[in-house]
């Protein structure tokens, strides 16, 4: 844990507004790529958000909380958030084509469509993955963190993190051969 | 494809570089919805920051106790209500209680195991009383509970004990001693008042006579009658307008005090009644014997008439009576006189034979028809 990490969170403890701030506008933004990215929907994902940050102020006033790693500690409970709206209710329908996020203003409306079919058979085999499966790979490949970063995160060393991401592409490999196939 | 170096494993593996690329867009969130999250992330921060000590762990509730404890704990942020029905189950437990056993005690009347509590937070109240206003009228409080507790006795069928009534006088003598400390114009209000309580008072107390005369069939219980003289007494001395303050309670206590002292000796005389109406009628007898003695001694030698006989009889008996009975000193010094007065006449009936004996020895002097026959008396 460097220097800025560590005054960082005793500032933070210490209920220090100014802290706080820069940690929610610092994190938030990632966790909430990071749920989007799980669940596909955007009103899930600033849920997830503010549960994550509600979670983290109530543990710091409990003596407990992030000990080293803060940005560890805030994606192990956003993933454990997302585990658990996943198990409460069945994945959310997405958006019409029209209304959609994540479609460029001038593509057509086929390529829309098209498009979003792409994304919700990705979304699907990634789903189709384990838990820990799936946070690696959203880890390390959307997410962009380094083996060493997945690796704090998820607790494993940063063998196991590699051999956790060679079986998660080859299970998503078969996944959209297999669909593909279909 | 940004991560074509990290995905060596599906390196040519098109269709996974396109899902991954396809996962990587992210809309961008509601700006209102975002912010509204971050204020609402900083006020609990800060509110959090306000509490001095973090929240006590909450044990499991196995035990009674644990869900006692479980059940007082007030969280008044958490669930307000909740706490404000504790409240009120604690208050109405603690004081329903309280106010019970108080009731109970309030309500006690002489005979009960709390009348002595009861008497004591009176006394206790009495003394914590400020100044001579606040004095009386607890001192009147006083004096109309003790006349309701005379009255709830009488109607359960219960005697008006006289403690109760000395009770009574004391807090009248009390209120009496109060008003006579108090100044112009306040005294003459506070007489009013008194009199007018006193008024009802003996009213009640009337009643309760009444009821008590027909319940128990008697004519005049001693605490009735004690507390009705107190409170007639009371208000004569206030209508004179005399010193009230020394006078009509204090007066009605050494009243009674005489009355109890001369008790016993009425009781003495009584008992000394048939002794003196021995005596009067030996003092009968021996005025008839120095009459008879007067009329001459030719009736000595008659037989005794009717009347003497009874006289003699009344003797007899008076004499028996003494011997039977136990004589105080003064009837001893009486009956030692009678004795002497008895010795005298024995020794002049003896005079008055030898005398007889000296005219028989000349008989010329001897008047006619005379004799001296042994007299009756001289056995006595």
């Amino acid at each position: 844990m460097d220097s800025t990490q560590a005054a960082l969170l005793k500032r933070v403890r210490s209920w220090d507004q100014d802290a706080l701030t820069q940690v929610y506008d610092e994190y938030a933004p990632a966790l909430y790529r990071y749920a989007y990215r799980l669940t596909g929907h955007r009103e899930t994902a600033q849920e997830i958000v503010s549960e994550t940050f509600h979670r983290f102020l109530l543990a710091l006033k409990r003596g407990g909380g992030p000990d080293e790693n803060l940005r560890a500690w805030l994606y192990r409970v956003a993933h454990n958030l997302v585990i658990d709206q996943r198990r409460r209710q069945p994945p959310l329908d997405p958006l019409p084509i029209e209304e959609a996020p994540d479609v460029a203003v001038h593509e057509a409306y086929d390529e829309r469509v098209i498009r979003r079919e792409m994304v919700a058979q990705a979304r699907a085999a990634l789903q189709h993955l384990t838990s820990l499966q799936q946070q690696v790979v959203a880890l390390r490949f959307l997410e962009g963190l380094s083996n060493e970063e997945v690796a704090e995160i998820v607790g494993r060393n940063v063998g196991a993190v590699k051999a956790l991401q060679h079986r998660a592409l080859n299970a998503l490999r078969r996944i959209l051969e297999g669909d593909d196939g279909d | 494809m940004e991560t074509d170096e990290r995905l060596a494993p599906g390196e040519g593996d098109i269709r996974l570089d396109r899902a991954m690329d396809l996962l990587r867009t992210v809309p961008a969130p509601d700006p209102a919805d975002w912010l509204r999250a971050r204020e609402c992330f900083l006020a609990e921060a800060r509110r959090l920051a306000q509490e001095p000590v973090s929240a006590a762990c909450v044990p499991r509730h196995t035990t009674w106790k644990t869900r006692l404890a479980a059940f007082l704990s007030i969280d008044w942020r958490e669930r307000p209500m909740m706490a404000l029905a504790k409240v009120l189950v604690v208050i109405a437990v603690l004081f329903g209680g309280g106010v019970g056993a108080v009731n109970a005690m309030e309500d006690s009347l002489p005979g009960s195991p709390l009348y002595a509590a009861k008497l004591s937070i009176e006394d206790w109240r009495l003394s914590r009383s400020g100044d001579n206003g606040a004095v009386m009228e607890r001192t009147l409080a006083m004096a109309q509970q003790r006349v309701d507790e005379a009255r709830r006795l009488t109607e359960r069928g219960d005697p008006v004990p006289t403690e109760l009534a000395n009770r009574y006088e004391m807090h009248v003598h009390l209120a009496l001693q109060t008003m006579g400390t108090l100044a112009e114009p306040a005294r003459s209000q506070v007489q009013s008042r008194l009199d007018d309580e006193l008024a009802l008072q003996l009213q009640t107390m009337m009643q309760v006579a009444e009821r008590a005369r027909q319940l128990r069939g008697v004519d005049e219980a001693p605490g009735i009658a004690l507390m009705t003289r107190t409170m007639q007494q009371t208000r004569s001395a206030l209508s004179d307008g005399g010193d009230p303050t020394i006078d009509p309670a204090q007066d009605q206590m050494q009243q009674r005090q005489r009355d109890q002292l001369q008790q016993p000796q009425q009781d003495q005389a009584q008992q000394q009644q048939p002794e003196q109406t021995h005596q009067r009628q030996q003092e009968q007898t021996r005025q008839q014997q120095s009459e008879q003695e007067q009329a001459g001694p030719q009736q000595q030698d008659q037989p005794p008439s009717q009347p003497q006989q009874e006289q003699e009889q009344q003797q007899e008996q008076s004499r028996q009576l003494q011997q039977d009975q136990p004589q105080p000193q003064q009837q001893q010094q009486q009956e030692q006189e009678q004795e002497q007065q008895q010795e005298q006449e024995q020794q002049q009936e003896q005079e008055q034979q030898q005398e007889q004996e000296q005219q028989h020895a000349a008989p010329d002097q001897q008047p006619s028809g005379s004799s001296t026959p042994p007299t009756s008396g001289s056995k006595r």
